[in-house]
């Protein structure tokens, strides 16, 4: 456990990535929202870890004691009392469509170079299995899936692209992800959704959220047009 | 309120709390000290919407008569052709023109209007979103010729304070006090050791707390990225993603840091050698390109403690504020 600024507190679990660990994090991420304590504003998870943040001044001044020593302890006790297997939050299931078809698969060739494979082969893998959402960050609603089949694992791109177009579906090591706007970006692209993976105006506001599975369904171009939910890409 | 001319500016407030598992950071003000400053001092509630100016020249006007103030660092205000210093209230005639324009190495201006800006909250707040598109004016900078939806009614603190302003000779009396105006002009940033503090070499350890380093053009809401000694890692080593806030010090594979600022995304993967201070963010968000920062490296515990008094002082100077007037 570790401070991250005067307001918030992170709990590392784990240094690897694991479905079976993140899926644990998951249920008490769940506990500590149920047993809140005054001050308490949200809870994040990540790969290994879950973030507390808090209003210190609303912590100092119902326990009068340092609040990172406060949230510390508290932290503690709910980890400890905390039965794992005893809440599992079942996630749900996606499958996404993803063209894998020019001019949507930008970085396709160059990572079957990479691979020494073909580019059917590379997405052929991609769609082999089914992932898991450990996260969602970067931007507003994207996705960090994972794991990618070791086959597929491939760095970041040495300069980041300027320009990913909105829906892009990307691999970094062994993760793969999904650009909910189109912004800069290092990830190798290999194929786009026409799914709008954010959307401010709808009640869930994100398509994916942490525990969730994906399945990758490839369609052609004439498909993606069809189902296209992005205004300007 | 109409804008006539306008810069790089958006409506903002203390942010979104609670939205962070979908990616959704808390964005808001760049500069909390004088976001604060500012709503006190036009008799707000310290969440209100104001619009925070982050370079150019603004020129606006309104057909109602507004209690406004302009806080932040360097910048010169007018009301027609009178000069107001900022972190003056000011009791601003209809159709008389506000302009605030840019010094030299200015920083960040807010402007405060009683009632704060009443654009439609999204979730929770009503700051701009530039990434996603929402929040504030249709998720955009500001642009000329936008309207503003600002409050008519007064509360009866600001009423008072428009009483005050109308005294004679009182008009231009009314100024925040030196004592409690922020002092910029500090080149000492104080920062705590971070998770990945340990993953560095004891040399870059000594850098960091030793060496001047200069603020970069590569410095937007997002973050700041500075020039100085590189920092290296023992060894190469990966980090998970995992959550990062602003004031958090990434330090890039080129040994470079990077300070995430108000608009950062919610998760990174880069080590982080520290975390500035909440209380010193704002000082830190008024420096412009060119300027050579230190960092002093402090306790979390100091940290929270700066951070605890300086709330205190705040609740204490708006208590005492409203006294003026009671």
């Amino acid at each position: 456990m570790y401070p991250l600024s005067e307001s918030a507190l992170t709990m590392e679990y784990g240094t690897e990535i694991s479905i079976a660990r993140h899926r644990e994090l998951m249920g008490l991420m769940e506990f500590v929202r149920n047993h809140s304590f005054p001050g308490f504003q949200d809870i994040s998870i990540a790969y290994n870890s879950i973030t507390i943040f808090y209003d210190p001044v609303i912590v100092y001044q119902n326990f009068r004691q340092s609040p990172i020593s406060f949230v510390e302890q508290w932290l503690h006790s709910k980890a400890t009392t905390f039965i794992f297997d005893s809440i599992l939050p079942s996630g749900r299931e996606h499958i996404i469509p993803v063209c894998y078809e020019p001019p949507f698969s930008p970085d396709l060739e160059a990572v079957a170079a990479f691979h020494n494979a073909s580019p059917e082969e590379i997405v052929l893998a991609h769609q082999s299995t089914s992932y898991y959402v450990f996260m969602v960050g970067f931007s507003p609603g994207f996705p960090y899936l994972g794991l990618v089949p070791v086959f597929l694992e491939t760095p970041r791109k040495a300069s980041p692209a300027l320009r990913v177009p909105a829906g892009s579906v990307g691999i970094a090591g062994r993760q793969t992800g999904i650009y909910p706007f189109t912004s800069p970006g290092g990830w190798n692209i290999l194929g786009r959704t026409p799914l709008r993976v954010f959307n401010i105006n709808d009640p869930d506001l994100c398509l994916l959220k942490a525990g969730d599975t994906v399945i990758f369904s490839p369609i052609d171009a004439k498909t993606f047009y069809y189902l296209n939910q992005y205004a300007d890409s | 309120m109409q804008i006539l001319k306008c810069g790089m500016a958006s409506i903002q407030d203390t942010g979104r709390t609670g939205y962070r598992n979908l990616g959704i950071n808390n964005g808001g003000v760049m500069d909390r000290t004088s976001f604060a400053l500012c709503n006190m001092l036009v008799a707000n509630d310290l969440r209100d919407a104001l619009v925070e100016i982050n370079g150019g020249e603004w020129v606006s006007v309104s057909d109602h008569a507004k209690l406004i103030v302009v806080g932040g660092k360097g910048y010169n205000v007018f009301a027609g052709d009178q000069q107001l210093n900022l972190w003056q209230p000011y009791f601003l005639e209809p159709g008389v023109r506000l302009k605030i324009l840019p010094l030299t190495g200015g920083g960040i201006a807010y402007l405060a209007i009683h009632g704060g800006i009443r654009i439609n909250t999204i979730l929770g707040s009503r700051s701009t979103h530039l990434t996603a598109g929402f929040g504030g004016k249709e998720g955009r900078m500001l642009r000329t010729g936008d309207v503003l939806p600002t409050a008519i009614l007064r509360t009866a603190l600001a009423e008072k304070i428009v009483l005050y302003l109308h005294r004679p000779g009182m008009k231009h009396q009314l100024r925040l006090s030196n004592a409690a105006i922020p002092d910029f002009s500090r080149n000492t940033i104080r920062i705590f050791a971070a998770h990945e503090y340990s993953w560095f070499t004891p040399a870059a350890q000594t850098l960091l707390g030793t060496s001047g380093f200069e603020l970069t053009g590569m410095s937007n809401r997002m973050g700041y990225r500075f020039n100085g000694p590189a920092l290296q890692l023992h060894h190469e080593r990966q980090l998970l993603s995992t959550a990062v806030l602003p004031g958090t010090i990434q330090v890039s594979p080129d040994g470079q840091l990077l300070i995430l600022m108000a608009d950062a995304q919610t998760a990174g993967g880069y080590p982080r050698i520290g975390q500035v201070i909440s209380t010193d963010i704002p000082l830190l968000a008024q420096k412009s390109p060119g300027s050579r920062l230190q960092f002093k490296v402090i306790t979390a515990s100091e940290a929270e403690a700066v951070y605890l008094k300086r709330e205190e002082q705040l609740a204490n100077l708006k208590k005492d504020f409203s006294l003026i007037f009671a």
